[in-house]
């Protein structure tokens, strides 16, 4: 159905109701266009950062908007009535959940086919041996090395690091996301950072 | 390397990684977050209370079902015996052929007294 045609359905609708019931019916409609347009002006915001996020996590594009597009709509259809100053956690939040499910699904699927204990780390070694999508796209056009080095962390260092130094959010927020204490988080961040400056002093050498 | 200037290149790095995704890429993208926003996939809140309508009516049919008084025994015979005539439906030859038999006979008997 078009938009002109549910306008007009809407229309006809409103006029048959009671006066007053008219005012509450368009209050409640134009709240939640007024809920979407929000919704989607804070996705807008995200969107690239969670594909960057998941790009550097999946190392495959297509799997990476896979993630993102499970992210968006369990969003939307669980969170979206929550106060909007608590979005960027919660949505956070999903991706990293649909991220480790889909980590998940792939050591399945090694296992399935590998039928031995070694699926796991197959899996892992597979993934690192692939190039980063995200380290070509920055290398091509910048030539820095930085981010090369982000996706050779272990994951957990990895997220911490992009969750407290690009998505600015807190020790605590970190925490919540990644399901884990705060005193972790300032750990892997701590060995994170250790690790990206003696392989950038490892490079220059 | 001084711990701000490292944070501050992560940062440009990774922003410089958003800023090189392509435009097909970015028209995927702007694709999921209008369907997620603007068409979220509709729970079908019908579907349990089908399931337990459905299941409700063919337990009352059941219960009628059962509820209901035999049927007589003269008729169930009757019913009885029209199906085993359906089923031997080899044997109904034998009854048509019976009046040629008889014939048959009859003639053998014809010329055992000639």
């Amino acid at each position: 159905m078009t938009t002109t045609a549910i306008s007009q359905r809407y229309n006809v609708y409103l006029n048959s109701v009671q006066p007053s019931r008219q005012q509450k019916l368009q209050d409640t409609v134009v709240s939640a266009h007024t809920l979407q347009l929000r919704l989607d002006q804070f996705l807008r915001t995200q969107q690239k950062q969670a594909y960057a996020i998941a790009l550097l996590n999946t190392r495959h594009p297509e799997d990476s908007l896979d993630v993102v597009q499970e992210a968006m709509i369990a969003f939307v259809t669980a969170y979206q009535h929550k106060p909007d100053d608590q979005w960027k956690p919660l949505f956070y939040r999903i991706l990293h959940n649909k991220m480790n499910d889909h980590h998940r699904r792939k050591k399945h699927w090694f296992k399935y086919f590998f039928q031995g204990n070694d699926g796991d780390q197959l899996a892992v070694e597979q993934a690192a041996d692939m190039p980063s999508p995200a380290s070509r796209l920055i290398t091509a056009e910048q030539g820095q090395a930085l981010v090369e080095y982000i996706s050779q962390l272990p994951v957990k260092q990895k997220q911490v690091l992009i969750y407290r130094h690009w998505q600015q959010l807190s020790v605590n927020e970190t925490a919540r996301i990644m399901q884990i204490s705060e005193g972790s988080v300032k750990t892997h961040l701590h060995r994170a950072m250790h690790k990206i400056n003696e392989l950038r002093g490892a490079d220059h050498e | 390397m001084n711990e701000n200037q490292l944070k501050q290149d992560i940062k440009n790095s990774l922003n410089a990684v958003t800023d090189g995704i392509d435009g097909p890429t970015q028209a995927r993208l702007h694709d999921i977050r209008h369907q997620a926003v603007f068409q979220p996939k509709r729970r079908r809140r019908w579907m349990p209370v089908a399931t337990v309508a459905s299941s409700l009516v063919l337990g009352l049919f059941m219960i009628w079902q059962f509820s209901q008084p035999n049927v007589p025994e003269n008729g169930q015979n009757d019913w009885l015996s029209d199906v085993e005539l359906l089923a031997a439906e080899a044997e109904t030859e034998f009854y048509e052929d019976l009046e040629f038999l008889t014939w048959l006979e009859e003639s053998q008997l014809l010329e055992s007294d000639i």
